[in-house]
């Protein structure tokens, strides 16, 4: 039995993505992975202070097995995570923001505010390709969605078939990251991100586009000819199965160039893009002092006796951890803290906008952060494998490469070079080889009204050439009868349609982004023929997408 | 807090630097309860922030990092002392990599 190239890929990454515990690995014990008694806890504060309460239980155990253990809140080793777990000190309130945004913080302000960061970025494929018989983009961007994106595209490029075409797509580690309930929003060392994320699902995105114009449809056999003097023999029959059919499907793997943290390139590099987040670590900086100023209006903060409280509590904490190695005292301790010291401050008004600013804050800064890292790295290289089904035409597996530079204010330019070669198996007596077609093609983007505004504007131009060995190939379907006789051409019959050679298309497009995550395409172009049809043709392509970037927080995702 | 919590524990009116082993630290406040945060001089390409005068008591010194990829926790020390005397803690203290701010605690006696 043989598999088709996108069963294969399927295959594959069907494996990559099953759980490492499934191979029979066991449950890391707390001397491996020192936050494991606190990393899911239920409670969203021992959540956000698990490295502090995992940093206190690890010295605490450590002192146990000194020759005269020292148990107290004075031993020196317990001073850091002490510190950091004082609720009433102003060190503490960093992942006192973390621990409450969840219900404190203003969500779709925050999903807002990234939401208009994300727009701001010149580099995504929000829709689908040149192939596609709805299509605005003659380039492949070589970014991704954040999260999710959907686009509604009409307009073609290459193909003669005039349609309209929807996508899907997202990134694999930002669906991974909701279904887990890990944060996709949360900013530069995230918990738990392992190897697996950061190396397979965060540079993978998926792409489903459906052609809205075609029907489904389904070959059957027929039972008997219904009307008719002449006997007609039919023997079989398509019927139409739904409205809307998957035209295509798409992997994209990001081939970031490849870098060391500690090489002197890399760091030159990255001091140059430190001074543009100076900015934003201020702004969250300040903001942080605000919310630290309304907690400390309060009780127990406010009051001149608040440090026999936190010495009580510590002193507890301290006894919990060595009482208790597993941890789970040691949160409860904790969580009498809490209660103690954030019941009162938490019924004020004031703190929830505070709180949703520094959430928002961070949210602009991790876009920013990212962005940087892009720009100290270099350029991107972007693998594209696509699984294509056009109307009435053979599948086509499609490899495509995509490299872009980015000049930053100046612009970005976008390169693409893709194969594509017929998939399955060639009928016999096929007068064509296994290569459909090369293809080589570049864009350039520019943003014309600055990223500051609400409403952006994105200049993008592109070339595009497309050379064929052969004539395109028609599936006719079955059913279909040879012209001016009635009788029924055989299933599986092809025919070559069109000309071989080089196919030429140009493209100028504008986009209007508007800071809600909504974006609009619309562009002009010219080609020298189509994939069936001869003689040059002047079109136009309109589409809309909705970009749904940094909206998890919505579904509840913890910090 | 108190001198026995301290990140840093010095003379007061010393003036001296401090070090971070990691991160970029972009800007630096010294904050003292009732009084005005005041602006702190960052160099040593953010790992080096001049403490012109330490106060008596408790103090802190509000740091706003930026982390690139693969930093580690930073470690937080003494540079060079231009007057008075000043000592980290032992162990030193220490900052998470990836948060922003980060805080020291000083102490002057």
């Amino acid at each position: 039995m043989t598999m088709k190239m996108h069963q294969v890929f399927f295959l594959v990454i069907s494996i990559a993505a099953v759980p490492t515990n499934v191979f029979g690995q066991t449950e890391l014990s707390l001397a491996k992975n020192p936050e494991a008694f606190c990393k899911d806890d239920p409670h969203p504060e021992a959540r956000a202070y698990c490295k502090s309460l995992a940093a206190l239980l690890t010295a605490v155990t450590a002192e146990k097995s000194a020759p005269s253990p020292v148990l107290t809140v004075d031993n020196p080793h317990f001073r850091t995570p002490l510190l950091r777990l004082d609720l009433t000190d102003e060190e503490a309130t960093v992942d006192f923001i973390t621990a409450t945004s969840g219900t404190l913080a203003l969500k779709t302000a925050i999903a807002d505010a990234l939401r208009s960061a994300d727009q701001a970025r010149p580099d995504q494929q929000l829709g689908t390709d040149s192939q596609a018989s709805g299509t605005t983009s003659l380039v492949s961007k070589a970014g991704s969605a954040e999260l999710l994106s959907l686009a509604l595209d009409t307009g073609t490029l290459t193909k003669s078939v005039n349609g309209t075409t929807t996508t899907l797509s997202s990134n694999a580690d930002q669906i991974f990251r909701l279904i887990t309930g890990s944060d996709p929003d949360c900013i530069i060392n995230c918990n738990r991100r392992t190897w697996f994320e950061d190396r397979v699902l965060n540079p993978t995105n998926f792409l489903a586009s459906f052609d809205l114009a075609q029907q489904s449809s389904k070959t059957t056999p027929t039972s008997g000819q219904a009307s008719g003097t002449t006997p007609v023999p039919v023997g079989s029959a398509a019927i139409p199965t739904g409205a809307g059919r998957l035209s295509s499907f798409t992997t994209r793997y990001q081939l970031m160039n490849k870098f060391d943290p500690r090489s002197d390139k890399f760091k030159a590099a990255w001091q140059k893009q430190v001074t543009s987040l100076g900015a934003n670590v201020k702004t969250i900086g300040d903001d942080t002092d605000a919310v630290f100023g309304i907690l400390a209006a309060h009780k127990p903060i406010s009051d001149p006796d608040k440090d026999a409280l936190v010495r009580s509590a510590e002193a507890k904490m301290v006894q919990s951890a060595a009482e208790d190695p597993g941890g789970k005292k040691l949160i409860g301790s904790f969580e009498e803290f809490w209660s103690e010291v954030t019941s009162e401050a938490l019924q004020d008004p004031k703190l929830a906008s505070a709180v949703s600013k520094v959430m928002q804050d961070r949210g602009i800064y991790r876009t920013a952060w990212f962005n940087a890292v892009d720009a100290a790295v270099g350029n991107l290289l972007t693998f594209e494998y696509s699984y294509n089904r056009p109307v009435n035409q053979p599948e086509t597996d499609d490899v495509k490469f995509i490299y872009a530079y980015n000049f930053g204010a100046s612009g970005m330019l976008t390169f693409n070079g893709m194969v594509s070669i017929y998939g399955g198996t060639l009928p016999a007596g096929a007068s064509y080889g296994r290569l459909h077609d090369g293809q080589i093609s570049g864009q350039y983007d520019r943003t014309l009204s600055g990223k500051a505004n609400s409403i952006q504007t994105q200049l993008s131009l592109a070339g595009y050439w497309q050379y064929q060995p052969n004539p395109s190939v028609l599936n006719i379907p079955a059913g279909t009868v040879a012209p001016g006789t009635s009788i029924p051409l055989p299933n599986g019959t092809q025919e070559f349609v069109g000309t071989a050679g080089s196919l030429w298309v140009t493209q100028a497009k504008i986009t209007i982004k508007g800071s809600g995550g909504i974006n609009i395409p619309i562009s002009v172009s010219w080609s020298n023929k189509k994939d069936l049809l001869q003689g040059s043709k002047v079109g136009a392509q309109v589409g809309i997408s909705y970009n749904f970037s940094s909206l998890g927080s919505l579904f509840g995702a913890k910090q | 807090m108190s001198e026995v919590t301290a990140d840093i524990v010095g003379t007061i009116g010393a003036k001296f630097t401090l070090t971070v082993s990691s991160g970029t630290v972009t800007t630096a406040f010294l904050k003292v309860t009732g009084a005005p945060d005041v602006q702190l001089t960052v160099g040593g390409a953010g790992r080096e922030i001049t403490v012109p005068n330490l106060p008596a008591g408790d103090s802190k010194v509000r740091l706003d990092i930026v982390w690139a990829p693969g930093d580690t926790d930073a470690v937080i020390d003494v540079g060079s002392v231009t007057s008075g005397t000043v000592t980290a803690a032992d162990p030193k203290g220490t900052l998470d990599a990836g948060k922003t701010p980060g805080f020291m605690e000083l102490f002057g006696k």
